[in-house]
C-alpha cells in the first residue's frame, strides 16, 4: 500500500498542513494518505458501521482542509484535532441513532459471523469489534482510543473534553465491561487453555 | 482443584488483552474511493495563492516612472538637443567667452605673475 511512501517522510503532520495552507499539493496528498486510515479506523470502530465511517473520515478531513489557512502553529496537535473532530461526529451519529430508533450497533451483535468460518485473527477482531459496541458511547471512545489507537490519557482527555480522571474511570469501567462480555467466549477465540495470547 | 472468581478474572483480561493487540495489528483498510474523495476535497479546498506580481516590467514605462515622468524627460530632451546643436554650429559669439577665460599664448601668464615671490627668490640668487 501506498503508506511505505508517506511512512519514509518525516515532516510533521502540522509542516504539511502548513504547506497545504499555502498551496502545496502535495502535503494534501501526504496527508490523506497518513490520516485517513487512522480516522476511518476510529469512526469503524465506534460506529460498527464502514458507509458511516468513511463518511465521518471524509468530514473530518475536509474541516481540516478548511481550517488549514487559520491553522495556529503550536496550539494543538493535527491529530488531536482531529480525532476530537471524529469523536464528535461520532456522538452526533450515534444519538441520531438513538432517536431515530436504529440502532447499527446491536445489529452487528446480533449478527456476529461464525467464528468457524473464519481465520481465527478475523474472529478475534470481530469478537472484540461486536463487544466494543455493546459499551456506552464514552466508554467505546476513550476504550478504542486508548487501547486500540493506543493513544495517552493526557490526551484522550483533550479529546473527549474530560479531565484525565474521567478517562481512566471510563477506560477502567470498559474494559472490566469487555472482559465480562467476552469471558463466555474464551474457548472458541482460543483463549481458553493457555490464559494467554 | 475448582477455579476461583478471581482466577475466571484475571483469565478474562488477559483475554482482552490478547485481542486488543489481535485487532491494533489488524487495522482496517479504508476502501480506495475514500482516499480520492478526501484528496478531491483536498484540492478543491486548497488555497489558491494570490498571484505574484512580475518583476519584470514591461517597455520602457518603469524608465520613464524613474526619472519622473513625462516633464522631467521633455526637459531632458531639449537640454540634449541644444548641446548637439551647440557642438554642430559653433557659435561665433561662444569663442569671445572663451577667450576671456582662457587667454591665448601671446597674452598667457608668466610664472611670476601667478607666484609674485618667485621673482623675488630669482633677484636674490643674483645678489
Amino acid at each position: 500500500m501506498e503508506m511505505a511512501f508517506d511512512a519514509q517522510t518525516e515532516v510533521s503532520d502540522e509542516a504539511l498542513l502548513i504547506g497545504y495552507g499555502n498551496g502545496d499539493a502535495s502535503a494534501a496528498r501526504l496527508l490523506t494518505l497518513r490520516l485517513t486510515p487512522r480516522l476511518y479506523g476510529h469512526a469503524l470502530r465506534v460506529l460498527g458501521d464502514g458507509a458511516e465511517a468513511e463518511d465521518v473520515a471524509q468530514e473530518a478531513m475536509l474541516r481540516l482542509w478548511r481550517i488549514a489557512p487559520k491553522w495556529r502553529q503550536g496550539e494543538a496537535k493535527v491529530t488531536t484535532w482531529l480525532y476530537r473532530v471524529v469523536a464528535n461526529l461520532c456522538t452526533d451519529r450515534l444519538r441520531k441513532r438513538r432517536d431515530t430508533g436504529l440502532d447499527a450497533a446491536d445489529e452487528t451483535a446480533d449478527n456476529s459471523p461464525g467464528v468457524e468460518a473464519q481465520m481465527l485473527a478475523s474472529a478475534r477482531a470481530s469478537a472484540l469489534e461486536a463487544a466494543l459496541q455493546s459499551l456506552p458511547d464514552r466508554q467505546r471512545q476513550a476504550v478504542v482510543l486508548r487501547h486500540i489507537e493506543g493513544l495517552s490519557n493526557p490526551e484522550i482527555a483533550e479529546i473527549l473534553e474530560i479531565s484525565v480522571e474521567a478517562v481512566e474511570s471510563l477506560t477502567a469501567r470498559g474494559k472490566r465491561q469487555l472482559a465480562k462480555q467476552l469471558s463466555g467466549q474464551r474457548a472458541a477465540l482460543g483463549y481458553e487453555d493457555d490464559g494467554t495470547r | 482443584m475448582k477455579m476461583t472468581e478471581r482466577d475466571e478474572q484475571i483469565k478474562d483480561e488477559a483475554a482482552l488483552d490478547a485481542l486488543f493487540d489481535a485487532v491494533r495489528a489488524d487495522q482496517p483498510v479504508p476502501p480506495a474511493a475514500l482516499f480520492e474523495r478526501v484528496a478531491q476535497d483536498a484540492l478543491r479546498e486548497m488555497p489558491q495563492m494570490a498571484p505574484m506580481a512580475s518583476p519584470k516590467r514591461r517597455g520602457l514605462g518603469w524608465v520613464l516612472a524613474a526619472l519622473g515622468g513625462w516633464p522631467t524627460v521633455t526637459g531632458l530632451a531639449t537640454a540634449t538637443v541644444a548641446g548637439v546643436w551647440l557642438g554642430y554650429t559653433e557659435p561665433g559669439s561662444l569663442n569671445a567667452v572663451t577667450g576671456a577665460i582662457w587667454p591665448s599664448a601671446d597674452s598667457a601668464y608668466g610664472l611670476g605673475d601667478l607666484v609674485p615671490s618667485y621673482d623675488y627668490l630669482l633677484a636674490g640668487d643674483d645678489a
